[in-house]
């Protein structure tokens, strides 16, 4: 039964998925991302993309099993999922990536984006990488997904009309205005270069969350140009190292979050690209849960305060190596 | 087997497209390998 269904109380699309709950989850006898198993017949590669085994988005949908109406309103669940394999080997991990890889697989994620966002059935490329046990990730083999959507998500339509509706007020970016504001305060900035900051932002809500924008105003991967391309690749492997050495726990888990304009065919000029990394992880020994409030009201309570998660950060020295050429 | 659809290049790397037995597609994206190259 693959189909969308309209909330319209919401008004938003839930995707319904039973083939989901066919996945292999951590396999303790191989990996079906290694070489030769199953996914993968070949070892040759820097990085590789499929589609989904498992897909809540289809390129080629089954018919909706349920008929919808006006109200209860059902959609063909057509779109695309797919997984992105950052390395053949098992256990490295996406922090141990050289930076010439990372921008490698930068490349491979302007690609993916720019073929799916011509699509005339996709409104929406989502890119992200699930890390960690505690995320609720299925394999451990270093990978993150992708997945274009045939509509654009909630979360991401309202920061879309949130930029806009601020452009349309000051004639400005709400982004540009946000990255100004943290520059100027300068206490929750976590790294910076000549093109990218990242900083946990004054309004965070989840542990360790921190935003990597890019200090020139463009709205998707596809615009980045070398020198963006080569700072990105820094800044990501700056903060996963921070991440990996926060707490003295084997696999600090942590979700990767690409904020990009929608692709539609509308006129997206006022977003601004960036990514967002988010944990569970709030202590060496403590996981924050969505639980009652953040399910039931969408209202987030951080118990740390963003100015020391970012002082936390901050202390978290990067060894001399794991920024550079030679990591 | 898989069956080679596309070759292209993308910023330095060997592009290939492929279709797997059912259907799906795979894309490897490649480079000759450096000395040291590990990770």
């Amino acid at each position: 039964m693959p189909e969308l269904r309209w909330n319209p109380i919401l008004k938003r699309w839930n995707i319904i998925s039973d083939k989901r709950q066919d996945r292999p989850v951590l396999p303790e006898d191989s990996c079906p991302l290694c070489p030769e198993v199953l996914e993968v017949p070949r070892d040759d590669y820097y990085v590789v993309t499929f589609e989904n085994r498992f897909p809540s988005l289809e390129r080629n949908p089954e018919e909706p099993n349920i008929a919808g109406d006006s109200f209860y309103r059902v959609r063909e669940n057509r779109g695309v999922c797919e997984v992105i394999l950052y390395s053949p080997e098992h256990d490295v991990s996406p922090a141990e990536l050289r930076l010439e890889r990372l921008e490698d697989l930068i490349a491979v994620w302007r690609d993916r984006f720019t073929e799916l966002a011509g699509e005339d059935f996709i409104d929406y490329v989502y890119i992200f990488e699930n890390r960690g046990r505690e995320i609720g990730v299925t394999l451990d083999h270093p990978h993150g997904q992708l997945y274009a959507f045939p509509f654009i998500p909630p979360l991401a339509r309202r920061s879309v009309e949130s930029a806009e509706s601020h452009y349309q007020e000051t004639g400005a970016c709400i982004f540009c205005r946000v990255l100004t504001k943290e520059l100027n305060f300068g206490k929750r900035i976590i790294w910076e270069d000549e093109n990218f900051v990242a900083f946990v932002p004054f309004y965070a809500r989840l542990p360790y969350e921190v935003h990597l924008y890019p200090r020139r105003h463009f709205t998707t991967i596809a615009e980045l140009n070398r020198e963006e391309t080569s700072s990105l690749a820094k800044g990501i492997k700056t903060i996963l190292n921070k991440y990996k050495s926060l707490f003295p726990i084997d696999d600090f888990p942590y979700i990767t979050s690409f904020h990009q304009a929608p692709v539609d065919g509308e006129d997206h000029s006022s977003y601004h690209f960036h990514l967002e990394f988010y944990s569970l992880q709030r202590a060496e020994d403590k996981i924050k849960y969505r639980a009652g409030v953040e399910t039931g009201t969408s209202t987030f309570i951080s118990s740390l305060s963003p100015e020391k998660m970012a002082d936390d950060l901050q202390g978290v020295e990067v060894k001399a190596g794991e920024t550079d050429e030679d990591g | 087997m898989e069956k080679i659809i596309e070759r292209s290049k993308l910023d330095g790397l060997t592009k290939e497209k492929a279709e797997k037995e059912d259907g799906r597609t795979i894309i490897y994206y490649s480079k000759k390998p450096r000395r040291n190259d590990n990770a």
